[in-house]
């Protein structure tokens, strides 16, 4: 498999794999949190520009190959700015750029101008790279006010203790780039409801499905169990099925039989205003 | 994404995803490391997940153990939180403590 095709996600696996370091440790280098990580590497959340050095050092590549990965630059664009940047020495352009002041956009403005100046650069490659760096932010603004795309995915699932790690993955990528805080809170209603299915069904029961909708302003997830269990769920025991998180954490949530299958579900309520979502 | 449990003494040290499929394994070596009625600190640094099942497989193991006590050392922000909702941020036998220096 070619550099080209890994994503970021596979990337950073790969090089904390490589290191033989934890997800918590891996984010303490990166100075994020490790749930900001951790989705990152899941590839249901985006590392921010004031990033995008860090990052791209830990992996050992330039920026620009990095956001290769990340649909930020097309291959031409890339190509483009290597041929001019590339004169100044390997990963030397975002060294010199990490000392100019400000965000990832106004360093690499500065550096440029600077360069021009100092006649290392001419202007007409000057302007070349001003025009991909334009569009690299377009396209990141763009990403930001997008958030995460309509999504419905079906899973089947085992009826055993390792289904609800594949129902939070599962989750976490139908749901990529809601809001941090949502998207933990939607994994930890995925795990509750999915172990409180294969808690409740029997030992030779088949499988569980998973239902997940993301959609501009709520996100929705079922959990189908082919049999009815003889009793509801209880609430508050210690043994799986506590519904305390579920009440606390869902904007709405129950359970039905639904003919010969029974349905538990939960809805979060997405921040619709702030999505900026066109029609 | 499995949980890595290491024991040394009184220290457990977490790391990865706790849930119900690893939960039994946690509250075991939780419930030996507490044995006798001791102190047990669990380095939460390296969890990057848990749920209910995982909460409450630590909470009946110290509380098996007359006289344990846990201390749960950076635990993340949004579990505190969980726990806060479970009733877990008020036991006598469970105690936080933030990563040193």
């Amino acid at each position: 498999m070619s550099d080209q095709v890994l994503s970021l996600g596979e990337r950073l696996k790969q090089r904390r794999e490589e290191l033989g370091i934890s997800q918590a440790q891996a984010a303490r280098e990166l100075e994020v949190a490790r749930t900001a990580y951790r989705l990152w590497e899941m590839e249901a959340a985006k590392p921010a520009p004031d990033r995008w050095r860090l990052i791209s050092r830990w992996l050992g590549m330039s920026v620009a190959t990095m956001l290769l990965a990340e649909d930020l630059v097309d291959e031409g664009e890339a190509r483009q700015a290597e041929v001019i940047t590339g004169r100044f020495g390997p990963l030397r352009w975002d060294e010199e750029g990490g000392r100019e002041g400000g965000e990832y956009f106004d360093q690499e403005r500065a550096l440029i101008s600077r360069a021009v100046h100092e006649g290392r650069l001419s202007t007409g490659e000057s302007a070349d790279l001003m025009a991909v760096l334009e569009r690299i932010q377009l396209r990141t603004r763009q990403r930001r006010t997008t958030g995460w795309r309509d999504a419905e995915l079906r899973k089947e699932l085992p009826a055993d203790p390792s289904a609800p790690a594949l129902a939070r993955a599962a989750v976490v990528v139908a749901a990529a780039g809601v809001p941090e805080h949502l998207l933990l809170d939607a994994e930890l209603l995925t795990s509750e409801l999915v172990t409180n299915a294969i808690v409740a069904s029997p030992d030779d029961a088949e499988g569980i499905t998973l239902h997940v909708l993301v959609s501009e302003d709520v996100l929705r997830l079922e959990v189908v169990e082919p049999t009815v269990p003889s009793t509801g769920p209880p609430a508050g025991a210690a043994d799986g099925r506590d519904l305390r998180l579920v009440i606390a954490l869902a904007s709405r949530w129950g359970g039905a039989r639904e003919g010969d299958t029974y349905v538990t579900w939960f809805e979060l309520d997405l921040p619709r205003g702030s999505s900026g979502r066109p029609a | 994404m499995t949980a890595r449990i290491t024991a040394e003494g009184r220290t457990i040290l977490l790391e990865g995803e706790i849930d119900v499929a690893n939960a039994p394994e946690i509250a075991e070596a939780i419930r030996t490391a507490c044995a006798g009625g001791v102190e047990v600190a669990v380095d939460m640094g390296g969890v990057t997940f848990i749920d209910s099942s995982g909460l409450h497989a630590l909470h009946r193991a110290v509380a098996s153990q007359a006289g344990a006590r846990l201390v749960l050392v950076d635990v993340p922000a949004h579990v505190l939180r969980i726990m806060g909702i479970l009733g877990m941020d008020r036991l006598r036998e469970i105690r936080f403590r933030s990563r040193a220096g």
